[in-house]
């Protein structure tokens, strides 16, 4: 399948691509447009729109599109993905939702990678995933050792 | 020239390897050693490993003794020292929200290394990208 969002992309817009790719959809291609084409190309191409207003994948609530989908496809069983989840909607927010402290280290790392001078959102994409797969790797180590909501957050109840 | 440090690398030893290949020595090698080892090979310069002029002193990561050793005076580099030193030293206090973050993402990215080599490429990439941040968000507020 085709997938289509906004283009400059940051967090939300490279973590689904990484996440489409390795758990939805491994042959996904990925177009990047400017924002008030999205839903023009996504008819033309029958591409899947994401990371935009007003789309199944796209922010509900406190929610962002990396959760839309997670839930969608049942990722949510994969406690790894879960914590992950958590990670990226508070990089991609204003980390209301879960306080996150992993999120602002992600947002600080994503936001460099604007700069680094790719050619394009998709040669981005390509060089930033290797933060997801570490950040994904993380998480895994985390809930085998018993902590599914990362290293950093107190135990509930502590100050 | 050679550079020596423990296997395992984290984020404190990824910014060292980060800044050497920067600002110190354009063609390093790299050789790990096994963790607790306090005999580094003949004529490599040993870093992160305890004892060392290259590690840990007064409280401080080793990535700030390469900035005092080498005269690296970049506020940027210093910043990123603050930032490790949270992530890696016990500090009275924290005002580097990004340390958790960035400690986490260099943790995942040797465990999803193969080696310690090709984490240090990876580490050097996650660098490049806070460097860069940095720099942006300095002159973001210049600008203002």
């Amino acid at each position: 399948m085709k997938w289509v969002t906004r283009e400059k992309v940051k967090v939300d817009r490279v973590a689904c691509p990484w996440l489409i790719r390795r758990f939805v959809d491994p042959k996904a291609e990925f177009l990047f447009v400017p924002a008030d084409q999205v839903m023009a190309v996504a008819e033309r191409e029958k591409a899947i729109p994401y990371d935009v207003p007003g789309v199944e994948y796209g922010h509900h609530g406190k929610e962002c599109s990396f959760d839309a989908i997670v839930n969608k496809h049942e990722l949510h069983r994969d406690p790894a993905l879960v914590l992950l989840a958590k990670i990226v909607n508070g990089a991609d927010t204003d980390n209301s939702l879960w306080q996150q402290p992993e999120s602002a280290g992600l947002e600080a790392i994503a936001e460099g990678f604007r700069h680094l001078g790719f050619k394009n959102d998709m040669q981005q994409n390509q060089a930033e995933w290797v933060v997801y797969d570490a950040l994904y790797g993380y998480c895994q180590e985390m809930v085998r050792r018993g902590q599914p909501d990362g290293q950093f957050r107190k135990p509930a109840g502590s100050a | 020239m050679k550079w020596v440090t423990w296997q395992n690398v984290g984020i404190d030893r990824m910014g060292c390897a980060w800044l050497i290949r920067k600002f110190i020595d354009k063609n390093p090698e790299f050789i790990f050693i096994p963790e607790g080892s306090t005999a580094p090979p003949k004529g490599a310069e040993a870093f992160d490993i305890p004892g060392a002029r290259l590690s840990h002193h007064g409280g401080h990561c080793s990535f700030c003794a390469f900035l005092r050793e080498y005269k690296l005076t970049d506020p940027l580099l210093r910043r990123m020292g603050r930032i490790i030193d949270e992530a890696d030293t016990v500090q009275e206090a924290s005002v580097e929200p990004s340390a958790p973050g960035l400690d986490l993402i260099c943790t995942g990215a040797r465990l999803t290394s193969p080696d310690d080599h090709a984490a240090l490429e990876r580490g050097g990439l996650i660098y490049d990208a806070l460097y860069a941040a940095l720099k942006a968000e300095q002159e973001g507020a210049q600008a203002r």
